[in-house]
């Protein structure tokens, strides 16, 4: 059974067979223009495991199940797994325990669902005591921690996909210029002191 | 943190929401969809090419209406310019105008908006990275072919087994049903848009507390018609261009009561000294007449430009509607002439 495609503007149902590649169609309830591109797997909604088949003769058994006859091996560990082991990811095959310990382990990209922008979290860091300039004497906080969290952070990747590290450096070189403000103005508070 | 593996290039669009932003990222078998709430974090999810069973781009108005609120406020401060000499109010307001329409301008070369779905089996998600016409068009043709190759074998099973997008059985089409409604309400607010123009176009040669109260009394029942007019179009058999002329009729309205609310705020610190208080402000406004500002001379004249031009283009759709509206009691071509309730089509009107 296909997807029930709705218009967006109406909610109405739209025709997507008869609309299909044939540029943009008004809703037949609001009049509003779609486009609606469909692709073979519209009508493959029901991706229902195959029954596991039994081994006959010769052929290879599922790791987990001897008797199951084995349609793909894990991309991860190897092992041959039968249809109601095998879980596709992609173009790629796992077992149930590699996809758990690549989610736990965060190792399997695939598998990664978030994470911290911490070149962001070190230019903000940087950045505030500046733009809330009567707060500047956070920095003597800020600056620190933005510059131990830059360092600590570099090696790491920015995030899942490419990106440069432009944020860490700007933020760092603010975080520094801070620090070395701090340090230059504590140095001459103690000198005062001990010159007085 | 995320291991770096997989290879991702950036697609076109990008959604310049405030609050979260949204990219999209390809790979070799899924697209990336990544948003990041307060541009702290980031939140991947993955559409495999696979899966992918529909790609859907709807046209919205967004930019039409995203211009209209950034170009109201702007031709409201461009207008109060006018109003004022003194350099200060000239740079308070010419400041905030100019940004407003930096924005707009920024918001019209961004091109015409849409909404773009990626649909599968299990899950339809906006793309809030393509929400403008161009880049979605170009996503669409880059992924098309990476689609159609990762669902050949898919492809070559449909074909095997009669079926195809192109073919297949249709689902049922739950349009929402059509109501008969008559343009009554409609006819209505032609008349007070009708009459509310000659107030205004009165108010330029006497004005007064009379002129005032009759204006705000036509007013005080336009206002809501539009609103009632527009509940009861919807899903309404009534002609869509009169459909559209009562949406214009409501954004005229609300743009009118922004500028007439503006200059009633400045009211209060023209007439400040008056002694009667605050009925005296209401009674100094209400003799104003709008030979005596500038503000007010083009708030008058641009309303009756454009009411003219609502009244002009609600007779025309009255009377292409009337032209075009099937005769009930005429032959119907090849049949049997129908009852009047059954002539009336879908995109006609019962009067």
């Amino acid at each position: 059974m296909p997807t029930l495609l709705t218009c967006r503007h109406c909610q109405a149902s739209l025709a997507p067979e008869q609309v299909a590649g044939l540029g943009y169609t008004p809703c037949a309830s609001c009049g509003q223009p779609h486009r609606v591109e469909l692709f073979p797997a519209w009508e493959h909604t029901e991706r229902v495991p195959t029954e596991p088949q039994p081994v006959v003769a010769d052929e290879a058994g599922c790791f987990y199940h001897g008797g199951s006859r084995a349609e793909a091996s894990c991309s991860r560990c190897g092992r041959f797994l039968c249809s109601l082991c095998n879980l596709p990811l992609g173009d790629q095959h796992f077992c149930a325990p590699c996809l758990e310990e690549g989610r736990h382990s965060g190792s399997m990209p695939e598998m990664v669902t978030g994470s911290t922008r911490w070149d962001v979290l070190v230019l903000l860091l940087a950045l505030l005591p500046i733009v809330l300039l009567p707060m500047f004497y956070f920095s003597l906080f800020t600056a620190p921690l933005a510059l131990f969290l830059g360092l600590f952070f570099w090696r790491r990747p920015v995030s899942l996909v490419p990106r440069h590290r432009g944020l860490f450096l700007v933020g760092m070189a603010l975080a520094l210029a801070q620090a070395g403000l701090w340090a230059a103005g504590i140095y001459w508070i103690i000198y005062q002191i001990v010159s007085s | 943190m995320p291991p770096v593996a997989t290879s991702y290039r950036r697609l076109p669009g990008r959604s310049l929401n405030p609050v979260t932003a949204s990219t999209l990222w390809v790979a070799s078998d899924h697209l990336l969809l990544i948003t990041s709430p307060g541009y702290l974090l980031e939140r991947y999810r993955r559409f495999y090419f696979r899966d992918i069973q529909a790609l859907v781009l709807h046209k919205t108005r967004r930019r039409a209406v995203i211009n209209m609120v950034l170009g109201v406020p702007a031709a409201m401060c461009l207008l109060g310019m006018l109003a004022v000499s003194n350099l200060l109010a000239w740079i308070f307001l010419g400041v905030p105008a100019a940004l407003l329409l930096v924005a707009a301008s920024i918001n019209t070369l961004r091109g015409p908006a849409c909404i773009t779905r990626v649909v599968t089996a299990h899950s339809d998600q906006v793309m809030h990275a393509l929400s403008r016409l161009r880049p979605a068009e170009k996503v669409v043709a880059q992924l098309q072919p990476a689609l159609l190759s990762a669902q050949h074998d898919l492809e070559r099973h449909a074909a095997e087994s009669g079926t195809s997008p192109a073919s297949g059985p249709l689902p049922a089409t739950a349009v929402r049903p059509l109501h008969e409604r008559s343009p009554v309400l409609h006819r209505i607010l032609l008349g007070l848009l009708a009459l509310h123009a000659v107030l205004l176009a009165v108010a330029f040669f006497f004005y007064g507390e009379a002129m005032s109260l009759a204006e705000n009394l036509v007013i005080t029942f336009l206002y809501p018609l539009v609103l009632v007019a527009l509940a009861r179009q919807r899903d309404s058999t009534l002609p869509r261009p009169l459909q559209l002329w009562t949406w214009a009729l409501l954004w005229y309205f609300l743009v009118a009561f922004l500028f007439q609310y503006a200059y009633s705020l400045t009211g209060y610190f023209r007439y400040a000294d008056d002694e009667r208080g605050q009925w005296g402000v209401v009674l100094n406004m209400m003799a104003e007449s709008p030979r005596d500002s500038v503000y007010l001379f083009w708030v008058y004249a641009v309303s009756l430009a454009v009411s003219v031009a609502l009244l002009t283009a609600a007779v025309l759709v009255f009377r292409t509607d009337d032209q075009s509206a099937p005769d009930p009691l005429g032959p119907e071509p090849g049949g049997e002439p129908e009852s009047g309730e059954a002539a009336a089509g879908p995109s006609g009107d019962s009067e």
